[in-house]
């Protein structure tokens, strides 16, 4: 029995900006009328370990997602994707970034990183809609690449039940000014890349 | 808004005037939004969980509304003006804001808070979503002035840490302040102790009884085969795994409100408690006289979440379900431990402590990052303050290696001092660093005593590291810059082979607060490169190798510099743009 009306997994590597994102999303829900409820990683996780963020739309319970409960896995680092896929639903949708942040066990040569394609072979063994986004490089094309999350909250905006000029006034409630308009870009050039 | 933003709008609405606290994950950001309704709220860093608990039982006699705000284990520090303060009373509202971190995500220890409040008989109130936090901040102060008894109220992780929805109310005009004489109240020597221990336990058949009517406390009748008494997160989770069942949901928790347990319990078949960490509730069922199920069916350590619980159904259905089944995507995958950030300058000196043979003991903050190899140079963690004086106990002891005690900035302030004292008075011989960032990392950068600004961002007095060790009786006191590396090296070197304490101090402030690099990129010149993977010691995140030769990554690389001091090819240099 589904409790929420959808419900968003945001993950990747401490400092790349996931509660951003789910902070436009909380937001924009807030805006739209919805209850929405959302957990979050602080403290010692944050220093460049995994961070992992629960988004629940229209949800009046548990802040945080079941297994296999996901709509949407929003993935800004791939080996992370992998990492959090059982929380995905078998007809939802993973969107990952394709550019990887090598964790220390792997510069340090005690382990591996595994490679673009078996991360997403991975996942489609489990789910059928999985698609990469040159997040880094649209966020460049953009005018920064600080702006990758805000390239995949574009693609994600594609999957959720928010309006599009609702998320668009959230962000520009959290961004700071000068730095908004490639923030928007970036927005837009996500969204264009799952369209 | 975030459990914590509504625990302090819960605070502000009150009435409150004054709060105090010091920095825990994940109770840090209640006293942070808190700060934010200044001038009408007063609100300070204390050095330690104890002065700031104090801080606010001074306030609270005045008639001040008062709040302290700590994570679990700060309460263990509070504990002694916690278990008095209850014979002495309040006059003003004092509540003890305490979160919890079942699941360990950012803590040393998996205590459970509720203890203390049957510890020291004082009502306990756990909210289990935002709107609850700030709702159950505002009767805990009602309970609180009502009754004269310091409150706790228990968030945790999930709780402090999730966003929900919360409907704003105006706020509750302060009354006045004074302290009104009333020894017998006040003082507890045993005289008029005595009767204070006694009064304590009349107030609690009150405060039973106000449990037992509180809106706080619902008994939820669905389907009568199974009934679920839960509450805090927990009940998240059992109105997701349980739709149908019947739910007794307890707010205000402690005194155990007896009458609703029986009405409760006699009206239905089975009965499952269902709580996070000790089984309190379930013993307590049990002690009336129920058969309860609990920890049986529920998990003890760690977090609960839909999944386990969704676990403990199928168990108390009598079906096997796969316990904790490994993800099928997870295998292999390369684990992804916190490490140092680029540019942190606690880096060099693990680096240089590498070099020799000591015993070195740690403290809790970001260098507890130093027990991780390659870096590998933390014996030991136990909390803060011990890091300093558990060094002078293992010297004491007879450990044959020279033992060095490592604390940071505001752990020192926090209680570092007290072990150095030790160590001035006690003829101790350890060498003591401090890693001086010039701020409280690991919670988010917060202000403390050293650093020179208040909470509110006034500047102060800027209290020195080393004036407090030669105050301490410590003669050698240094002061070094962490990123010169060479000189790191010598100023331990030189001081471990001294046969006196010793107090150094490296001094650099955390670049992450600081948002700016430290000095300019580096970079690996590839002709030059031997491939010897000394850099890699480093356990720099901006050091990436994948089986060839190092490349430094320019979007991380902090420009610390420490790279290009290890390295013995003269490979690694400046790109010649900051």
């Amino acid at each position: 029995m589904k409790t929420s009306e959808c419900d968003i997994v945001i993950v990747g590597v401490g400092g790349q900006g996931v509660i951003l994102i789910s902070d436009v999303i909380g937001r924009a829900a807030v805006k739209a009328g919805k209850p929405v409820r959302g957990a979050e990683t602080h403290g010692m996780a944050q220093r460049g370990g995994s961070v992992i963020n629960h988004t629940r739309i229209g949800c009046r319970y548990s802040p945080m997602v079941a297994s296999g409960g996901a709509d949407v896995l929003l993935a800004l680092e791939p080996a992370e994707a992998l990492r959090f896929g059982h929380f995905l639903s078998r007809e939802g949708t993973a969107l990952i970034n394709t550019v990887p942040v090598l964790p220390v066990t792997v510069t340090t040569g005690t382990a591996s990183y595994p490679s673009l394609q078996e991360i997403m072979d991975l996942l489609r063994e489990e789910c059928g809609d999985v698609r990469a986004i040159e997040a880094t490089a649209l966020a460049r094309q953009a005018g920064t690449a600080q702006a990758m999350n805000v390239v995949m909250l574009g693609a994600l905006s594609r999957f959720i039940p928010l309006p599009e000029e609702l998320l668009l006034e959230a962000l520009s409630e959290v961004v700071p000014p000068k730095y908004l308009e490639a923030n928007r870009r970036a927005f837009m050039l996500g969204k264009a890349e799952v369209e | 808004m975030s459990g914590n933003a509504a625990i302090a709008r819960g605070a502000y609405e009150a009435g409150v005037t004054v709060g105090t606290g010091y920095p825990g994950t994940p109770s840090t950001e209640i006293l942070e939004n808190l700060a934010r309704y200044a001038p009408e709220v007063y609100c300070e860093w204390s050095p330690n969980e104890k002065v700031a608990f104090e801080v606010a039982a001074g306030a609270s006699l005045g008639g001040a509304r008062s709040i302290v705000t700590m994570k679990h284990v700060g309460l263990n520090v509070a504990a002694d003006p916690l278990m008095t303060l209850s014979y002495i009373t309040v006059e003003g509202g004092l509540v003890a804001c305490v979160a919890d971190d079942p699941g360990m995500h950012s803590s040393q220890n998996e205590q459970d808070t509720r203890n203390y409040a049957r510890f020291a008989r004082v009502p306990l109130f756990e909210p289990s979503d935002s709107q609850e936090a700030k709702d159950f901040m505002k009767l805990a102060m009602e309970i609180s002035e009502k009754y004269k008894t310091p409150v706790i109220l228990r968030s945790t992780t999930r709780v402090s840490h999730s966003r929900s929805l919360v409907a704003q109310e105006e706020r509750r005009a302060p009354g006045t302040v004074g302290l009104v004489k009333n020894p017998s109240r006040f003082v507890p020597i045993p005289v008029w102790g005595r009767p204070m221990r006694q009064r304590l336990e009349e107030r609690l058949v009150l405060l039973k009884k106000e449990a037992e009517a509180s809106p706080a406390n619902r008994i939820e009748w669905r389907d009568r085969k199974l009934g679920i008494i839960t509450s805090s997160i927990a009940y998240q989770y059992v109105r997701e795994v349980w739709p149908e069942a019947s739910v007794l949901k307890l707010g205000f928790s402690y005194p155990f409100p007896d009458a609703l347990i029986n009405q409760f319990a006699s009206g239905i078949e089975r009965l499952l408690v269902v709580e996070e960490l000790d089984d309190i509730l379930e013993q307590h069922v049990k002690s009336l006289g129920y058969a309860a199920a609990g920890r049986k069916f529920v998990p003890g350590i760690g977090e609960l979440s839909i999944d386990r619980l969704r676990a403990s159904r199928a168990k108390l259905e009598g079906c096997e379900m796969p316990q904790d089944e490994p993800s099928p995507f997870s295998q292999d995958l390369p684990p992804r431990p916190p490490v140092l950030c680029p540019g942190c300058p606690h880096r060099g000196v693990f680096y240089a402590l590498g070099k020799h043979d000591v015993v070195v003991t740690g403290d809790i903050g970001c260098y507890s990052l130093g027990a991780f190899k390659p870096l590998d140079r933390m014996d030991s963690i136990l909390c803060m303050g011990a890091g300093i004086s558990m060094a002078h106990g293992l010297e004491k002891a007879g450990e044959p290696r020279k033992v060095v005690g490592i604390v940071g900035d505001s752990t020192f302030f926090h209680s570092g001092i007290t072990g150095l004292l030790d160590i001035g008075y006690n003829r101790g011989r350890s060498t003591i660093i401090v890693l001086d960032n010039r701020t409280t990392a690991m919670t988010g950068h917060q202000d403390h005593p050293g650093t020179g600004r208040t909470l509110s961002g006034e500047p102060t007095k800027a209290l020195s590291i080393e004036e407090f060790g030669r105050a301490c009786g410590i003669d050698r006191v240094l002061t070094q810059d962490p990123y010169d590396l060479d000189a790191t090296l010598e100023a331990i070197s030189g001081e471990l082979e001294a046969d006196a304490p010793s107090l150094i101090v490296f001094r650099a402030p955390c670049p992450l607060k600081e948002r700016k690099r430290v000095g300019m990129r580096r970079v690996v010149n590839p002709e030059l490169c031997k491939g010897c993977k000394l850099c890699l010691k480093l356990a720099c995140p901006a050091i990436e190798y994948q089986g060839e030769l190092p490349v430094i990554n320019p979007i991380f690389c902090a420009g610390c510099g420490l790279c290009e001091q290890v390295c013995p090819a003269g490979a690694i240099s400046t790109e010649g743009k900051p």
